[in-house]
């Protein structure tokens, strides 16, 4: 902003050799990555699975070559947020079935602990539903999958520090609809 | 803590168990195996298979937009399976056209629903009041086509927001509610940009308008073309071809006016600009109208007013003291000034002679000859005067003044051998490991004086030492050869009519070869260049540092570097320049990429509509941008609170309040000082609702303490709106026990006003700084704020300081009961005149940061300085207020 302007372009790219990544490269190379970014929100390996093949299947069927440069994988996983979170309500807006991360019993003693762990990641997958899609993009892409703000930015075409407001805001507003989740279990 | 605590504890568990909780590599690899057989049997060139994500409306694959948009029906009736709903929402992120077609879509049931009541409505017998009410149209009609200037009856819908990249409020009664993308703007709605947030924004006759961070504009749609009102920042405007019409911009310094172009228009502290980028504009300025073609810019104040202070002064008799003391420090400065009055210089020979691994470069007019002038100076002022004599002689008692005076007269006798710059270069390096710097001066100079009269003056500088008691050998040789130069010894060696001092051996023979060749590799860095710009531009004292080269060798691992964001910093440049009574002094912190850490704070130059509520007459204002507060807070925010402290309440409540600034601030005194300081603060926010809710909650935080604490004091908050805007008194009452005298309470008024919270003294000073914020005529209209704008090519700042401090001192001394003699009063205004106006702002730049001062000789911190002096003459007229 400022003084100065940017433009960004969706050109796609060669790597420093001169050569284009092909699609079986990038799916080899990240679709592990990709697989997890969707289990993080949807707690469920065959949604994951699901969504893994919707968002190679779009790339697939784009008229233009994306950009297959080093970004392939923020851009896919933001890609893996948005569709699993896509999912997510969609099924809620029908009631198809429950969201629930399926709770499996365990050994005697840790029974305790992985069932509050699961409850936990449930309620926060949960409340994730509440907030809007960038938000929930930020969130995601940096507690979830590590990126730093600058590197948040440059996928999602803002500027670091509204990656850095709206990642407080979506913090807060999680804290805030995690802590009602604990007043109504009291 | 405890509710803070575990709810972050809860919130921070969740995540780290979300991260741990990984399917098994074996469940990876399979469902990995799976999907990549599913898309090796669908894959084909550019087909999607048709099971899966064909339109069930067409049975084509979406290979275009348009199949999007053809699919919008299904969407709409949630008849898309859960991966094309997928692709359909992802899609509809990222692409315009299909969001607006959406859009309609789902106002389209809403708008034939709606058609029926008004057809309804229209059937009301008010048969009278349609036919004048139709009366009145054909005449507004009618005048709009007489004057096609005047804006339409219908302002509905005149812009829609196309898109948002970060934050687009519209101000709406003095608040400002967020704007979504997709949204219409009416005719006349304001809008405003936040920090570090962009829009594109399209009028109803196609034309483009970008809308860069922190701007303010307003649209009204006319029968000639549609008018754009820019209040503040920055937009770039595509215009559309306009038929007949044109489409115009305003800012309230000029109008550009277009048929179908591309052009910039940015209005901010130092004026509007327009700049073209294609076709032709049209600017009228006071009367004329200039047409600009591509690449040509224009700015509305080519000339800047003349400075014009007033100083009407009037003092007690107490004080004559204060002010002799102070006239004497006045005069002795002008005498100072007019000895360091340099020409500035544009090229020198000793840049290209630095050493090849120069860290600290610093080039200054003649030193030895000035230091022994501004000596003398001194002395004979401080001899001549009644009021420093005493003081001057006890400190030549103390230090042996007499072998001060032969110390200086040496000096001046070196001095004047000594061409007109002399340069003192530090080289840092790496020796063994160990970091190792060596100083060289180097000075042009008339060798044949130098060398006949060095001897004599050394051996004089000699008895001087040994009279103050200095017994040990001077270590200083003047070399034939640069072979015979000693470790320690401070070697001065003479090539043709350069100096070159220094105290390494091995350095003196570098330099050697250095000026035997007329250079060194220093000349290709980019220090030098940067160096050797700034001689280009005029120089009087020149100072550079390479910071990597300084630091490197010392500590690559300091920690403090990284947070102070110092670690990528490579080159400081300062200069100073002084002329008549004027001193500019500029620096500029170079940084290898982007800024970082505490370096990165400042946001870039932006408008300030802050400083739009101080006055022309402020005294005092400081104004800056933050990049982002909340940024900043969680960057400070690594003090770990123990357990035991139970803070919670008031952590939530500081981070609720930071969040909704802008970044943007300002504090200042703007009125008088006494009796009550007209002291006013402004802050950009964003969202008032949860800041009045924090601000109410923290009142409520303080008096619960209060009372649970036996603290003695309450607050009270009161609504006090003014102007039309919602406003608030605060009242501080404390009780008997700690009341200080008969002060036992205090308030302060604070108001929301377009998107900033302004707090001052009470609420008459609310009043007047919303007069200057409507009316436009406020500081930054002032001449002698325009007069120190420095000419930088940024129509912004990222932070600014403004003062006139001199005034501020006449404010106080007008206020004493007594009147000045007329010798009293010439003494006053010499001391007022060498105090002007001074502005010094900042840059913060992504790889730079640039500070500039320019005004008074007497910087703020002297004059503060002499303010703390005038401290008793505070304390007696207070008494004396009081004993009226």
């Amino acid at each position: 902003m400022g003084e100065h302007a940017i433009t960004l372009t969706n050109e796609p790219s060669a790597g420093e050799d001169g050569s284009t990544a092909t699609f079986d490269e990038l799916f080899n190379d990240h679709h592990k990555k990709v697989m997890l970014a969707a289990y993080r929100i949807t707690g469920n390996i065959q949604d994951a699975e699901d969504v893994l093949q919707a968002v190679f299947l779009r790339l697939l069927k784009r008229s233009e070559q994306p950009d297959y440069r080093e970004s392939s994988s923020a851009y896919l996983c933001k890609a893996a947020i948005n569709g699993s979170l896509d999912l997510l309500r969609s099924r809620a807006r029908v009631k198809t079935e429950s969201l629930n991360e399926a709770i499996l019993p365990s050994a005697i003693g840790a029974a305790e602990s992985e069932t509050r762990q699961a409850e936990q990641r449930q309620r926060l997958r949960q409340a994730m539903q509440a907030l809007d899609q960038r938000a929930a993009e930020v969130f995601a892409l940096r507690v979830f999958e590590d990126f730093s703000n600058a590197e948040i930015a440059v996928v999602l075409d803002i500027t670091s520090n509204n990656v850095a407001v709206i990642y407080h805001k979506a913090r807060t507003q999680l804290q805030n609809i995690l802590g009602e989740f604990e007043e109504e279990i009291r | 803590m405890k509710g803070i605590k575990s709810t972050t504890d809860g919130i921070d568990d969740a995540i780290e168990s979300i991260k741990t909780d990984a399917p098994t590599p074996a469940d990876l690899a399979a469902a990995g195996d799976r999907v990549r057989a599913a898309l090796a049997v669908q894959r084909g060139p550019q087909a999607v298979p048709a099971n899966d994500i064909d339109s069930p409306e067409s049975g084509q694959s979406w290979n275009s937009i348009d199949d999007y948009i053809a699919a919008i029906p299904a969407y709409l009736a949630q008849r898309l399976s859960d991966s094309q709903t997928m692709l359909f929402e992802e899609e509809s992120r990222r692409s315009v056209p299909l969001r607006r077609a959406l859009n309609e879509a789902r106002e389209q049931p809403r708008d034939s629903e709606e058609s029926p009541v008004r057809v309804g409505q229209a059937k009301r017998p008010l048969y009278r009041w349609v036919a004048a009410a139709a009366a009145v149209a054909a005449i507004a009609v009618s005048m709009i086509i007489a004057v096609p200037d005047l804006p339409s009856l219908d302002q509905s819908r005149v812009a829609q927001i196309d898109e948002i990249d970060g934050q687009l409020f519209q101000i709406i009664d003095g608040q400002l509610e967020s704007l979504s993308a997709g949204a219409w703007v009416d005719g006349r709605e304001r809008l405003r940009s936040g920090s570090g947030s962009s829009a594109i924004i399209t009028l109803d006759d196609g034309s483009q308008i970008e809308v860069d961070e922190r701007s303010e504009l307003s649209m009204t749609r006319r029968g000639s073309g549609n008018r754009i009102d820019v209040s503040r920042g920055r937009i770039l405007v595509a215009a559309s071809p306009q038929g007949s019409g044109t489409l115009d911009v305003f800012t309230n310094e000029f109008m550009v006016s277009v048929t179908g172009t591309i052009f910039e228009v940015a209005h901010g502290a130092k004026g509007s600009r327009v700049a073209v980028v294609e076709g032709e504009v049209n600017v009228l300025l006071q009367g004329n109208t200039t047409s600009l073609t591509p690449g040509e810019a224009m700015a509305s104040r080519m000339d800047f007013l003349t400075l014009n202070v007033e100083d009407e002064i009037a003092w007690s008799r107490d004080a004559d003291q204060y002010i002799a003391m102070l006239q004497e420090v006045a005069a002795l400065q002008q005498d100072l000034e007019a000895i360091m009055a340099t020409q500035p210089r544009y090229s020198t020979r000793l840049l290209s002679l630095a050493p090849a691994d120069t860290a600290v470069y610093i080039a200054v007019p003649n030193a030895p000859e000035k230091v022994a002038e501004v000596y003398d100076v001194v002395r004979a002022r401080a001899q001549s005067s009644d009021y420093l004599a005493e003081a001057w002689a006890e400190f030549e008692s103390a230090t042996q003044g007499q072998h001060l005076d032969e110390m200086m007269s040496w000096l001046r006798e070196i001095g004047y051998t000594l061409g007109e710059e002399t340069v003192f270069a530090i080289t840092m390096k790496s020796v063994g490991g160990e970091p190792l710097s060596v100083p060289v001066v180097l000075s042009e100079v008339d060798a044949g004086a130098f060398a006949a009269s060095f001897d004599q003056q050394l051996q004089q500088l000699r008895d001087v030492l040994a009279a103050e008691g200095h017994d040990q050998e001077l270590e200083i040789a003047l070399i034939n050869d640069p072979g015979e130069a000693l470790d320690g010894q401070l070697s001065i060696w003479l090539y043709e009519d350069i100096l070159i001092a220094t105290v390494d051996a091995g350095t003196m023979l570098d330099m050697q070869t250095v000026v035997e060749n007329g250079g060194s590799d220093f000349m290709d860095s980019d220090l030098y260049g940067l160096l050797q710009s700034s001689y280009e531009q005029g120089t009087q004292i020149l100072g550079a540092v390479n910071i990597q080269q300084l630091i490197t060798p010392i500590d690559q691992d300091d920690q403090t570097l990284e947070h102070t964001g110092m670690s990528n910093a490579q080159y400081l440049i300062a200069q100073h320049q002084q002329e008549d009574s004027e001193t500019s002094i500029t620096a500029d912190l170079y940084f290898a990429g982007q800024t970082e850490g505490a370096m990165a704070w400042l946001a870039t130059p932006a408008p300030m509509g802050s400083l739009e509520f101080f006055s022309g007459d402020a005294t005092l204002v400081a104004a800056m941008l933050l990049a982002e507060p909340i940024s900043i807070m969680e960057q400070l925010n690594e003090l770990e609170m123990p357990n035991d402290v139970d803070v919670t309440a008031e952590f939530e409540l500081f981070y609720s309040v930071v969040s909704v600034f802008g970044g943007e601030m300002a504090i200042g005194l703007d009125g008088p000082l006494l009796p009550t300081p007209a002291w006013k603060v402004v802050i950009e926010a964003y969202d008032v609702s949860p800041l009045q809710a924090s601000i109410e909650q923290s009142i409520a935080l303080f008096n619960q303490y209060s009372l649970e604490n036996g603290v003695g004091a309450s607050i009270a908050l009161s609504a006090a709106d003014v102007a039309g805007y919602s406003g608030y008194e605060v009242s501080l009452t404390v009780d008997d026990s700690i009341a200080m005298g008969d002060w036992d309470s205090a308030s302060f008024n604070y108001a929301y006003v377009d998107g900033y919270l302004v707090a001052t003294a009470d609420s008459a000073l609310i009043g007047r700084a919303i007069d200057f914020y409507e009316s436009g005529s406020n500081l930054q209209a002032d001449s002698e704020f325009r007069e120190l704008l420095a000419r930088d090519g940024y129509l912004d700042f990222s932070a600014v300081y403004f003062s006139r401090l001199g005034e501020l001192v006449g404010d106080i001394t007008q206020n004493l009961p007594s009147n000045l003699t007329a010798e009293q009063q010439s003494a006053v205004a010499a001391m007022d005149a060498g105090a002007g106006p001074s502005m010094a702002s900042i840059l913060a730049l992504p790889d730079k940061i640039h500070f500039a001062y320019s005004g008074s000789t007497q910087m703020p911190l002297q004059i503060m300085s002499q303010l703390v002096a005038l401290q008793p003459l505070l304390e007696s007229m207070a008494e004396q207020v009081d004993t009226q």
